[in-house]
């Protein structure tokens, strides 16, 4: 079931990171690259890493939104809408993502004998043991990327400032 | 974002080799991975808007 599971995530993540490089609108681009996130946030869950993946995920997204936002704000953003393709394929689509869920948990379902935990995570230690790692042995590389976050804040705030 | 895709291929090496090695030290280094991930990210969004700002600027100029 692990390997499974294992080639639907790899295989999604990769189809996505290609569906990224080649698509020609930045809107598409970013929902690919949240494709990407999610696939390598199942992966990380299934590697052991719940931390990680949480984490990956939240920002990930955050970092998509942020695309997304940007992309829209872009001229041209609305002539992909209002092309017939743009019209039918959300309707056609969401139907049969829904049948395609519907049929992947179906599958998974009766893959896992219902007596059966799957057990995601098997590493002796989670969040207590990552914290004391990152707050004994790595102090100085995390001050030293707390001082790369403040310094992007400000930077950031300096280049988009009206002038 | 395709650095942000090759920051990604970092991070699920540095996970693929914390699990096989069975160390935690491979996801503390894919925590700071992912933070300067949303770093670049972040610049590189300010960078872009201010030469979207810049050209609209320019076109302006040119009208």
């Amino acid at each position: 079931m692990h390997a499974v599971l294992f080639f639907i995530f790899a295989g999604a993540a990769v189809g996505f990171a290609v569906s990224l490089l080649v698509q020609r609108r930045p809107i598409h681009s970013a929902i690919s690259l949240g494709g990407v996130t999610l696939s390598l946030a199942s992966l990380y869950l299934m590697s052991g890493a719940e931390f990680i993946a949480i984490v990956h995920a939240i920002i990930g997204f955050g970092v998509i939104t942020a695309f997304v936002a940007f992309a829209m704000r872009q001229p041209g953003s609305d002539e992909a809408r209002s092309t017939l393709p743009a019209r039918i394929l959300p309707r056609v689509g969401a139907p049969l993502i829904v049948i395609l869920l519907g049929v992947f948990v179906s599958v998974i379902y009766r893959a896992i004998p219902p007596d059966v935990v799957m057990r995601l995570g098997d590493f002796p230690g989670q969040t207590d043991v990552f914290g004391i790692r990152l707050f004994l042995n790595y102090l100085l590389p995390l001050e030293a990327v707390s001082i790369l976050i403040l310094v992007a804040v400000v930077g950031t705030g300096a280049l988009v400032r009206e002038r | 974002m395709c650095v942000e895709l090759m920051l990604n291929a970092v991070m699920l090496t540095f996970i693929a080799f914390s699990h096989a090695l069975r160390q935690m030290d491979g996801q503390v280094l894919a925590l700071f991975t992912l933070i300067v991930a949303a770093v670049q990210c972040v610049v590189g969004l300010a960078i872009l808007i201010e030469i979207y700002r810049k050209r609209e600027a320019l076109s302006r100029q040119d009208r």
